[in-house]
């Protein structure tokens, strides 16, 4: 726990801890992406084990495994956690670790808000899960229809959703600032927006995405909070209030917040199917316009989750068009990617098999995503097992196996060490079978009339079978998960040793050493085309230009313009996270919170951000 | 490989048989299919989801195919070289950006074409309310000044307009067969119509989460022929039948246990409102908002233990056979309640 110190002659000591305190203090944006990433999957089991408990419980008609209020907790917190607890921030952990990488910089712009980000997920992510301690799980759906979520309709659950969220969105948009600061302001030389790789792109705009989309959502949790604490009828009809305000609140954030999930995984896969093809992404310019486009359109779509709620005829017309124009972007998003795989020599390695997965299994949820943007046939299919399908397909099929494609890309990078090939195999085509298992006979239930979220069903409805095939599915997705998890933990051990590029990369977090230097770049990288390190490797192949990336032989590493550790971050997380939880004891304890985070905020103004005589 | 490609096909094919029997598959085995319409307004839905879906389908066969002919035809074999390093093409480009376009246009046209087609009932349409409850539907007919619950009655070829309303929380009704769902907002008034084409007993459920029973809200629309609306509509005109007997004990234990305060029956003292209106309640097939049976077993096991059937129910929180032992019902009492019950024809 020893403070150490750096010392190079004529400035101060830089500030670093050892030991347990150096991951409570650290500001480095690897160490940081790791913390999200580990957290993440913690929680990613956790939504897992919750959406176990559910399809066990629909085997068959009439089980009595769980209470219909558990049933409805478990559907609610299955929901909150794989989106904000797992999905978010395991996007937020690629963030971390391979943006700085990407863009050929040291760090994050404000390194201490980085680690300030984290700590606040990982309180809010307690926070929202706090009901499991005292039995009061948020039941009333993760979307919180009003006014189910009136004090006279739910319980004290609902409290927990409202203050975990709130918590949890001040760590996402304070993570937002940041990559977009970063990713504009940090950019090696010669590394123009156009020569950017597209999982770069796609943080900016996912981090664009957040800063609009969150605060409407918090907007409406402080209405709500304000009517569940303070009797300020924000949603309730009798006292001028209206239910359907919070969903048009909720759906401005809800549909952007899909791209937020999904818009990483497409930026992953962008920048893995060009490695293993050995051939640059088709069309850069028009795959990253598309995802330009499909932020814009996203602010604009929200009412389609409110087609049955009574909108006039003209607004249903608007909505439903402007939900399919999403099909275009989204449509020349995966001709390009197949335009990419045309004609290369593809490599089917593990991380390539997720991304061909990806395209497969999400073109199904964005047709099926089509089908219902039609008001008529959706008074057919909202809120029946169709939409769960279609969602599913779309976030694990999509998000969950574009993520994976990028943990089996970048574990040499993070680790030094490659995983095995043929467990990845066996994971990858268990995932690919199980998802189709799981969530394809959905489509056909839903089609038969299975509504969502009951808790049970009784016979002779024809859904019996079709949902115990769905149950037999998620078994095969958790072998899969097991073959992970094993494959992990052995290869971060005894993996063979990956040296800095083992896939033959193209961009800039191949020409540096696996694991990376805390430093990352010992000389900041020039350069001088789209994919550096393939045309510095292959200038025969094109006209352009070698990039320059230097060599660390006569850089005094200990010179380099590094952060300090620092503990206010996480003090000041600790303020927001527990005025939150005893906020919920009672209001007037919040005001602890506010002090320790004030208190926080004010030591880390004034404490040296970076060794001084620099 | 050319045998993979193969076998991949007849799976392809095979899912496409399966999803087209599943779609195709009787409404009298599957209760709440929702492509088995018998209604103008679900029939031209169908015709809607029909395009969709063909389209659908036509682009996802044409892109696994490619994606799969893709990675065989360009799996990398030893010795390959480094492919052409080609970086896009405007022409491709374009094509597909008009191509989904066109198809959008295909569909978009008829989508609003329902939209406005379904918008506004016709200016005969004979009104009904139905106001949900946690978790039960109450039915009224304002011009018939009929006043009933969790059983529909339409008769048939005529255009019904139905305004959803709703007490407490959101829900959504929903009758596959007849008329695709809408929700119930408190404070709004919403509207649907159609015009059934097929007599028959058609299932409906709650469709918006309503909290812990939302499975439990169910219903039954019951579309008749002209003579059997009429019928039935002189029948509900009616107070409430005379109970003799065991029925005649049961009326008093329905008054003394304080069940009148909450439920109605026409021509009793119980004029309650808070609860599901009883008048006929032995005419119809349900009880319970579609949950069990109309027989003497199924309503014996409601009066013992509604919680088991509904949990969060209002009348197992409030009702003083269930809240205090001082006055819970004896086995007699239930049988007799169940006979008075049953009378209610």
């Amino acid at each position: 726990m020893a403070t150490h110190s750096t010392t190079v002659k004529g400035i101060s000591e830089r500030v670093t801890y050892t030991g347990l305190m150096s991951w409570l203090t650290t500001v480095d944006h690897k160490r940081i992406g790791v913390l999200y990433g580990f957290t993440a999957m913690f929680f990613f089991l956790v939504g897992g084990l919750e959406a176990t408990v559910i399809r066990m419980q629909l085997f068959s008609p009439g089980l009595t495994l769980v209470t219909p209020g558990m049933y409805n907790s478990l559907f609610t917190m299955h929901a909150l956690t794989m989106i904000f607890l797992a999905v978010m921030p395991l996007g937020a952990a690629f963030f971390n670790f391979i943006i700085p990488l990407q863009i050929g910089a040291r760090d994050v712009a404000f390194p201490r808000l980085n680690a300030f980000s984290y700590w606040v997920f990982l309180f809010g992510a307690l926070l929202l899960n706090g009901g499991w301690l005292i039995n009061a799980v948020p039941d009333v759906g993760w979307f919180a229809y009003a006014p189910l979520t009136a004090n006279e309709y739910s319980g004290f659950g609902t409290n927990f959703f409202i203050l975990g969220l709130l918590v949890l969105g001040v760590s996402s948009v304070a993570a937002a600032c940041n990559f977009i600061v970063t990713i504009l302001n940090m950019r090696a030389p010669g590394m123009t927006l156009m020569r950017m790789p597209v999982f770069v792109w796609m943080t900016l705009i996912i981090s664009l995405l957040l800063v609009f989309a969150f605060p409407v959502l918090t907007v409406g949790l402080i209405e709500l909070l304000l009517q569940r604490f303070y009797d300020m009828q924000f949603f309730t009809v009798s006292q001028g209030g209206e239910p359907i305000l919070w969903q048009h609140l909720f759906w401005i954030f809800g549909h952007p917040e899909v791209y937020i999930l999904i818009l990483p995984a497409m930026g992953i896969i962008s920048d893995i199917i060009p490695t293993f093809a050995k051939k640059p992404l088709f069309g850069y310019g028009f795959v990253v316009g598309s995802g330009v486009a499909i932020a814009f359109l996203s602010f604009a779509v929200w009412a389609h989750h409110m087609f049955t709620t009574g909108l006039s005829a003209l607004t249903l017309s608007v909505f439903s068009g402007a939900t399919m124009l999403i099909a275009i972007p989204t449509g020349v998003k995966v001709l390009n990617w197949m335009a990419t795989l045309w004609r290369g020599s593809l490599d089917l390695r593990t991380p390539m098999l997720f991304s061909i997965g990806f395209i497969a299994t999400f073109v199904v949820g964005g047709l099926s995503g089509v089908i219902h943007a039609s008001p008529p046939v959706d008074t057919q299919q909202q809120d029946t097992y169709f939409i769960v399908a279609h969602i599913h397909y779309v976030l694990f099929g999509g998000s969950i196996m574009g993520i994976f494609a990028g943990i089996y890309y970048w574990f040499p990078k993070v680790t030094g060490r490659m995983m095995n090939e043929t467990l990845g195999k066996l994971h990858f085509w268990l995932f690919f079978i199980g998802i189709n298992l799981t969530f394809g006979p959905m489509h056909l239930v839903g089609i038969l009339g299975m509504p969502r979220r009951i808790y049970t069903y009784p016979s002779g409805m024809g859904w019996t079978f079709l949902n115990q095939i769905e149950t037999i599915g998620v078994f095969i997705i958790i072998i899969g998960m097991i073959a992970f998890l094993f494959n992990y933990i052995r290869s971060a051990r005894n993996g063979e040793f990956a040296g800095n590029d083992p896939w033959d990369g193209r961009t800039l977090e191949w020409t540096i050493p696996s694991p990376p230097p805390e430093y990352n770049f010992a000389t900041i990288p020039v350069v001088r085309s789209r994919e550096p390190l393939w045309d510095t490797k292959h200038p025969e192949l094109g006209d352009n230009l070698p990039s320059d990336f230097g060599t660390s032989d006569n850089v005094d590493t200990n010179s380099i313009h590094m952060p300090n550790a620092s503990y206010w971050p996480l003090v000041t997380g600790v303020g927001v996270g527990l005025g939150g939880a005893l906020f919920l004891v009672n209001p007037i304890l919040g005001v602890i919170g506010i002090l320790i985070t004030t208190v926080g905020v004010y030591a880390w103004s004034f404490e040296p951000a970076a060794p001084e005589g620099h | 490989m050319l045998s993979s490609k193969k076998s991949t096909l007849v799976v392809l094919l095979g899912m496409l048989l399966a999803i087209i029997s599943f779609a195709c598959s009787s409404s009298e085995t599957i209760p709440l299919h929702t492509m088995d319409p018998k209604s103008d307004v679900t029939r031209d839905v169908q015709g809607l989801y029909i395009i969709l879906f063909s389209a659908a389908t036509v682009v996802f066969f044409a892109v696994m195919a490619g994606l799969l002919y893709i990675t065989l035809r360009f799996k990398r074999k030893p010795g390959d070289p480094i492919p052409l390093q080609t970086h896009g093409n405007r022409s491709l480009e374009i094509l597909w950006t008009i191509i989904p376009s066109v198809i959008l246009i295909v569909i978009l046209v008829p989508t609003w074409q329902v939209i406005y087609k379904t918008a506004n009932a016709p200016e005969n349409s004979m009104q009904i309310t139905v106001t949900g409850h946690q978790w039960w539907w109450e039915i009224e007919y304002p011009d018939l000044e009929i006043a009933t619950s969790n059983e529909v009655h339409v008769p048939i070829n005529v255009p019904v307009e139905i305004t959803l309303k709703s007490k407490d929380v959101i829900h959504s009704f929903w009758v596959p067969q007849i008329i695709g769902k809408k929700d119930m907002v408190p404070g709004l008034e919403n509207m649907i119509w159609f015009t059934a084409e097929e007599a028959g007993t058609y299932y409906g459920q709650c469709v918006e989460f309503c909290g812990e029973s939302h499975a439990n809200m169910k219903f039954d629309l019951v579309v008749d022929s002209t003579e059997d609306f009429e019928i039935w509509k002189a029948n509900q005109l009616q107070n409430a039948k005379e109970p003799q007997g065991l029925a005649l004990e049961g009326l008093t234990i329905f008054t003394s246990k304080g069940c009148t305060g909450c439920h109605k029956i026409e021509g009793t003292v119980a004029m309650g409102t808070i609860g599901p209106n009883l008048t006929h309640i032995g005419s119809r097939n349900k009880i319970a908002a579609g949950m069990l049976d109309n027989n003497a077993d199924d309503i014996a096991k409601w009066i013992r233990n509604p919680e088991e059937i509904k949990p969060g129910n209002l009348m197992s929180k409030t009702g003083g056979m269930y809240t205090d032992t001082k006055f819970a019902l004896s086995e007699d009492e239930i049988q007799a309640l169940v006979a008075y019950i049953q009378s209610l024809k």
